[in-house]
């Protein structure tokens, strides 16, 4: 007779893919990244930054390219600087473009294959080439390529060994309307797949429209982390300032007031000058408080609506 | 691993107006054979065709080749960005070193031993310098290997390889090791040198006595060794980022 099966402890949780755990560094006085933490797991992950702010660096340090300074950054659970093993699962595309021009396209997706040891590099290479869509300029010197086809050429040799992670800086520079949205889409089908897809950009359109989670950089820090509609609503909420000029600013200033749609003014001259909170009633408030004021509105202008303005209430929060 | 990084590093170096401007300067000792041998003044032809090689070859062509190759094999790529390629695949590093030494190396040999023995051949080929000849072909041969890989070492620990290989061979091996014999022996022509004149001391026309034997293949193999993983320690500790 047997008795009851002994309790099985569960199984530890898998670590993330990517983590950084207190990733710092620097190089001599200049301060890269900052005692950045986060964890990265499958799906689509969007590094988002104003240019300069350390994505670059990150990525780097992720990929083993850089050591970090401080703190520890793993890759599949090990440390990726001086373990080129790592590469055997991760595909990289950099943000330089630095094809050899002389290379043609199926000469340089098929030197990745045949770096990566795979059993049939040339299945691979023409499979990973006709993903991206580019078989018909394949055999073409890279020199004649356009930017846009250097970039889908970078894709098809990271992808080249059907790596589960994926590094990308900058993916959608130089690349038309159309091929940005079939990179969009291919990574998005990539990440369907299971895959842990992390990409940088400095434009937020970009990560809005791929990327499921934001990891927000600025000044080498990260200012916010988290699902793209929290990090979108973080950035609409933050105090907005206005310049107006108007047929009568005394008279609009105090409408704005009594309706609760600014926080504070400021009239210097012919110059209005307003602050919100909050920048979706004051949007639909302005036109009708100047309606009913029968105040002509002459020029409507946001003043601090740079990417970086936003990144850096973020940081300050 | 290594024939594949070998055979595209080849691609990469002859696909440069610099493969040309190498063919064309070892074209020159040739030439010079080719003028010696219809203007030149009558006398020892071995002694002729030793000086001749000696100066133009081992002296000038050999390093400056080398040292071009050398840099350019993995230097031009960590100093232009596209070296991120290849040190982004599950390479060991000993192995990318070893494919880069693979393509400069024979490139350097071929080329400085071609010009050596066609140099020879015209100017002493029929009068007694045949063997001479040869012994200078296959000292250029193991010379490209020395050479290549201390410029390779060379092109990884600094961005300014070229010019700091330019101060070895000019300044160290060109003058300090004519003026003091001790610094002979860390001079890469002096083992070949040596080497050559363990075969027959006549074969050899610079001043000074030439390195022993055994000191000249043991410094000529320690310097390949120590330049190769000298290579291999710098690269693991090469930092690159993947953006600009």
């Amino acid at each position: 007779m047997t008795g009851p099966a002994p309790l099985q402890p569960p199984p530890p949780p898998e670590p993330a893919p990517i983590v950084l755990d207190r990733a710092s560094r620097w190089y001599g006085n200049v301060v890269a990244c900052n005692d950045i933490s986060f964890q990265v797991g499958p799906g689509v992950t969007g590094l988002l930054g104003p240019n300069g702010a350390g994505k670059s660096t990150v990525l780097s340090m992720i990929a083993g390219l850089l050591p970090p300074s401080a703190g520890r950054v793993t890759l599949l659970g090990e440390p990726a600087w001086r373990h080129p093993a790592v590469f055997r699962k991760v595909g990289l595309v950099p943000e330089r473009e630095s094809v050899p021009g002389w290379m043609t396209g199926r000469g340089f997706v098929g030197y990745a294959a045949r770096l990566q040891g795979l059993p049939d590099a040339a299945a691979a290479r023409d499979a990973a080439i006709a993903l991206v869509d580019l078989a018909p300029a394949a055999d073409r010197r890279v020199a004649t390529y356009s930017k846009g086809m250097r970039q889908r050429i970078l894709l098809a040799a990271a992808l080249v060994h059907d790596p589960p992670v994926i590094l990308l800086d900058e993916p959608f520079n130089g690349l038309d309307p159309r091929q940005r949205l079939h990179m969009m889409s291919l990574l998005r089908s990539l990440a369907a797949e299971g895959r842990t897809i992390l990409f940088s950009s400095h434009i937020l359109e970009e990560v809005e429209r791929l990327a499921g989670r934001v990891l927000v950089i600025y000044a080498g820090r990260l200012a916010a982390a988290g699902n793209f509609r929290e990090i979108r609503r973080l950035m609409t909420d933050h105090p907005h300032t206005f310049t107006i000029r108007s047929s009568d600013d005394r008279r609009l200033t105090a409408a704005l007031f009594a309706e609760g749609a600014i926080l504070g003014a400021e009239l210097d001259g012919e110059l209005l000058e307003v602050r919100t909170g909050d920048l979706a009633g004051f949007c639909r408030q302005l036109p009708r408080l100047a309606w009913e004021s029968a105040v002509t509105l002459f020029e409507v202008r946001p003043t601090d609506e740079s990417l970086e303005s936003v990144f850096s209430y973020l940081v300050q929060r | 691993m290594i024939l594949t990084i070998a055979g595209n590093t080849l691609g990469a170096l002859l696909s440069r107006r610099r493969a040309l401007l190498m063919a064309v300067l070892a074209a020159v000792p040739a030439l010079v054979a080719l003028l010696a041998r219809a203007y030149g003044e009558p006398g020892d032809v071995v002694q002729q065709t030793a000086g001749l090689l000696e100066a133009s070859v081992l002296t000038a062509l050999l390093p400056l080749v080398a040292l071009v190759f050398g840099t350019a094999a993995l230097g031009a790529e960590l100093e232009d960005g596209s070296a991120i390629h290849l040190l982004t695949k599950p390479v060991p590093r000993w192995r990318v070193v070893a494919g880069k030494a693979l393509a400069a190396a024979p490139l350097t040999g071929l080329l400085v031993g071609g010009a050596t023995l066609v140099t020879g051949l015209i100017l002493g080929g029929d009068r007694g310098a045949a063997g001479l000849t040869l012994a200078y072909t296959l000292a250029a041969a193991v010379g490209g290997v020395v050479y290549v890989l201390l410029f390779i070492a060379l092109s990884v620990l600094t961005g300014r390889a070229l010019i700091v290989g330019l101060i070895y061979v000019a300044v160290w091996e060109g003058t300090l090791a004519g003026l003091f014999e001790g610094t002979r022996v860390l001079s890469i022509r002096q083992y070949l040198l040596g080497l050559i004149a363990a075969i027959d001391p006549h074969w050899v026309a610079g001043t000074g006595a030439p390195l022993a034997p055994g000191v000249a293949a043991a410094g000529a193999v320690l310097v390949a060794a120590g330049s190769f993983l000298v290579a291999v320690q710098a690269l693991e500790r090469h930092q690159v980022s993947a953006g600009d």
